[in-house]
């Protein structure tokens, strides 16, 4: 398949046809969130939007493109902790609750709309929620991890994984073993869930430091992403900028996200996602409508939350908003889409005539960016894909696999330490909101290791206790927790997790180390954060 | 009389509530002030009327929880999540007493704001006349990057502050009763420190030095002679036994490591932990070196190819990749400050820059980039 692909490239490159490649990179993750022991649970609801808003459009999306034998590439993490949530069936029958709630406001939405501006918004949302509710259950038989194995299987789509619990590894290195078990659980996980092991990691925000290449390398992972000054800042100077990957000592190969076409969707004011005509996220009905109409479709406890059903645009820095016209939005995304295919490639034409060989942009971006919050944004891919593959040929969709299958000869430079956070490096994952949480994660840490070191050969009872304490560990971990105590939503929720697990961890280990292991506790435990059930927790040995 | 007495009292309520709603009023200049003074009334009307309840009144008095729900929203439309300045709080719960030292990290915050407040909105059209400093860009650009992180954050936004109330708040250990001192790196010019000393290694300090001693950590620069015994290094005096610093240094790409100890009266130190080492990252561009070649096939079998010195044709080419403006900054050291930030209208700016008609130049070097 590739070699037959590759001679068709060289033709085309050797004719000059191809001036460049765009590789879009889609990081799809979201915190493990599941809570059994409660009949619904309000954060639940950031897995339930990202499903109704991104991941089922996304595969709908990828469908309409093979459907209409549209030659499409691109790249998409999708994190260990997204996974098991997507093929959880606890979390699939209480996603499947959500969506049969949301259609039946849907249908109460369509009567109340009837004959008013806002009349066309409520129309679309019973169709999507409508066709969501088709795809999530018959289509994709509730599981849609297969829909995006699917499609990787097809040839369109590279499935990468992430750190195990989406962990930052430069705070976690206080203990190596702990960054070798976010690489290694994952790499496992992956496998269980797509049938072979990844090829391509995203690290946890970009975030980087030298030596976790050779980690990677050592897990089989041949390519991963870095901001764009982790690789300008390399150890020795890049040739090519971001446009040419860079390979570490071992082998394994740094893209660096390209500044420009990040901007062009990043930026919230001036970029796409804050054109006027584009849906306001904050306007939701269940803020707007009268409480008792609302009541069945928020949060059991009364607790007003969003709905998803927004009837307005952003209209303008003001109070007042005009209603939304999905009509009007679909023609911008359009424009838009033709306008990010234009000046990409100008861009690839400018930096083909100066470096003398096609670039690879690469873009990355935050997988819940299209549909959560740019409600536009998968329309927006779609019409671009579209573009690309039918109005020209200077640039070319490519997955990182693929450029190195093509190019095998790249730059050796060890890429610098560096995430996409604010500032370029840690400051988010630690400073005085969140920075008490690292002497407790490494301190568990070392502890796992401990005992991962002293229980070789485990009865029973002890490897499930072991096994549950690097889950909890591994969940403790996770960036999330760290970056939310930073933002300042939802904090209570975020503190109380890590504290949670922590918690957890650190009685299991002394009920071990004191020989009083209560097994109803660890059953609990099994039962409450069940991620990772063929966990071994040596990986932290 | 009795009339008067009534307005007056609904007036000063009003002039509370806008001074309490009003936040922004004081950012804004003068001229806005009057601007918005005057539209503040129909506006509050509007809002109310922009409900997609068709055909019913407007309501004098939107409910509580519909306000509540809107309290998130800035002049920008973005909840302010990533707002909250990184270095707030000074002790912690747990009465650790954290020493903060990172006031430049907030005062670029500050001037991130400063520089919003002055610029409402900038236009494309005016972006290709102005002239702005390169301070004040680099402040706008970080601007993006928090705006990046609101919208990465957005995925957690479900309109309400505050939850969780159902969890159990779980009691976690202060500190694991070891010596031991860990650094870690947060930017090329910050590292973040945390340490702990038992209670009885400190009974042990204090009675060796007759009460005399002073707990202090003591930063070693081991960037080129690698054996702290003998490197250049630093004393900070603490207080607590377990608590953490920030500390801020000069150099990026220098080793750091440090011990934790007590210092005598006459100034010997007498260490209790030894933390592990740790290089702050570069912040520029590498020194010229060769330009080393690798092929790696795919089946992952690797072959070191050849190697080319780096000449000046090489520093030519990166610059036109990159155009004199990121390459300036690069130079400068202040790339990561920009990298992959966000606002568009920097981007217009750099393109006008970079696109400049030079002589000799490719033709295909867009001057039409930044058509919208």
């Amino acid at each position: 398949m590739i070699r037959r692909t590759d001679t068709r490239q060289k033709r085309e490159e050797a004719t000059n046809v191809t001036k460049g490649y765009l590789s879009f990179v889609l990081h799809a993750h979201l915190p493990y969130v599941r809570h059994p022991e409660h009949e619904e649970f309000l954060e639940e609801q950031w897995f339930f939007e990202g499903m109704t808003e991104t991941y089922i459009p996304l595969l709908d999306m990828m469908e309409g493109l093979v459907r209409d034998n549209i030659d499409f590439r691109f790249t998409m993490s999708l994190t260990p902790p997204l996974m098991s949530m997507m093929t959880d069936p606890l979390l699939q029958e209480r996603y499947l609750r959500h969506l049969n709630r949301s259609i039946e406001l849907a249908w109460k939405e369509l009567h109340r709309t009837r004959g008013t501006p806002f009349q066309a918004a409520a129309e679309m949302y019973n169709h999507k929620l409508r066709h969501a509710r088709w795809l999530f259950a018959d289509r994709w038989n509730r599981n849609l991890v297969a829909g995006f194995r699917h499609f990787q299987e097809l040839g369109k789509l590279e499935v990468i994984t992430c750190c195990a619990t989406h962990g930052f590894l430069p705070m976690l290195r206080g203990s190596p073993e702990a960054v070798r078990a976010q690489i290694s659980v994952a790499c496992d996980s992956y496998e269980k869930h797509m049938g072979r092991r990844p090829r391509g990691i995203w690290l946890a925000e970009c975030g980087y430091f030298p030596g976790v290449d050779d980690i990677l390398w050592d897990n089989g992972i041949r390519f991963f992403f870095v901001d764009s000054h982790g690789i300008l800042h390399a150890e020795s100077r890049p040739k090519y900028g971001v446009y040419a990957p860079l390979y570490s000592p071992k082998g394994t190969a740094a893209f660096g996200r390209d500044y420009e076409s990040s901007k062009q969707v990043w930026s919230a004011k001036e970029g796409y996602p804050g054109d006027l005509n584009y849906r306001d996220f904050y306007r939701d009905i269940g803020f707007d409508l009268d409480y008792e109409y609302v009541r069945p479709y928020i949060h059991p406890d009364g607790i007003r939350i969003m709905t998803g059903f927004k009837y307005h645009r952003i209209t303008g820095e003001t109070a007042h908003k005009e209603p939304y016209n999905p009509h009007a939005a679909r023609e911008i995304a359009a424009s838009h889409a033709g306008n990010f295919m234009f000046n990409r490639q100008r861009q690839a034409e400018y930096l083909f005539d100066v470096m003398g060989k096609p670039p690879i942009i690469v873009a990355p971006y935050d997988a819940e960016l299209y549909g959560h919050w740019w409600y536009e944004g998968v329309d927006w891919l779609n019409f671009l894909f579209r573009k690309i593959a039918c109005d020209q040929s200077t640039v070319k969709l490519i997955t990182p696999w693929e450029y190195l299958c093509w190019h095998p000869k790249n730059q050796m430079a060890r890429p610098s330490e560096s995430s996409w956070g604010n500032k370029g490096y840690a400051e988010v994952w630690c400073n005085g909101t969140n920075d008490w949480i690292y002497r407790h994660l490494h301190e568990a840490a070392f502890r796992m290791t401990e005992l991962a070191r002293s229980h070789a050969t485990p009865d029973d009872n002890l490897r499930r206790a072991l096994n549950q304490m690097a889950r909890e560990l591994l969940l403790a971990q996770s960036s999330d927790w760290a970056f939310i105590m930073n933002s300042g939503t939802m904090v209570e929720y975020a503190v109380k997790r890590t504290k949670d697990h922590i918690w957890r961890f650190t009685k299991l280990y002394e009920d071990i180390k004191n020989l009083r292991l209560d097994m109803s506790f660890v059953s609990e435990l099994e039962w409450k954060d069940n991620i990772f059930p063929e966990i071994d927790y040596k990986a932290f040995a | 009389m009795v009339k008067k007495r009534l307005k007056k009292k609904v007036l000063t309520k009003k002039k509370v509530k806008k001074t309490l709603r009003g936040k922004p009023l004081k950012r804004r200049t003068a001229e806005k002030k009057k601007a918005s003074a005057e539209k503040k009334a129909p506006a509050k009307k509007r809002k109310v009327s922009a409900r997609p309840v068709a055909g019913k009144k407007p309501q004098k008095k939107p409910a509580k929880k519909v306000l509540a729900g809107r309290k998130k929203k800035t002049k920008s439309g973005i909840a302010p999540k990533a707002r909250k300045s990184a270095v707030k709080k000074t002790v912690s719960k747990k009465g650790e007493a954290l020493k903060r030292k990172r006031k430049p990290a907030s005062k670029s915050k500050a001037k991130a704001k400063a520089s919003r407040r002055k610029r409402p909105a900038v236009h494309i059209s005016e972006i290709a006349t102005a002239t702005l400093g390169f301070e004040e860009i680099v402040s706008q650009v970080s601007e993006g990057r928090e705006e990046e992180a609101k919208l990465t954050g957005s995925k957690f936004d479900i309109g309400v502050d505050h939850n969780a109330h159902a969890m159990p708040l779980q009691d976690i250990p202060n500190g694991y009763d070891k010596n031991q001192v860990m650094v870690l790196v947060v930017d090329p010019r910050f590292v973040f420190t945390y340490w702990e000393v038992r209670h009885e290694t400190m009974m042990e300090a204090q009675n060796r030095f007759n009460h005399q001693g002073k707990l202090t950590l003591r930063f070693y620069d081991v960037t080129h002679d690698h054996n702290p015994e003998t490197a250049p290094s630093w004393d900070v005096e603490v207080f607590d036994r377990l608590g953490n610093w920030y500390l801020r240094l000069e150099r990026p790409e220098q080793r750091i490591c440090l011990d934790v100890g007590v210092k005598g009266p006459s100034g010997e130190f007498w260490r209790m932990a030894r933390s592990n080492v740790m290089r702050l990252p570069p912040q520029s561009l590498a020194a010229p070196g060769p330009i080393k070649w690798m092929v790696v096939t795919p089946a992952g079998e690797t072959l070191t190819s050849d190697s080319e010195d780096y000449t000046e044709a090489d520093l030519t080419l990166l610059k036109k990749i990159l155009g004199p403006y990121f390459f300036d900054l690069l130079m400068r050291g202040r790339f990561a400050s920009i990298a992959g930030s966000s606002v568009e209208a920097i981007f217009y700016d750099v393109e006008a820059l970079r696109t400049m008609p030079s002589p000799g130049e490719s033709p295909s070097s867009p001057l039409t980039w930044a058509h919208r």
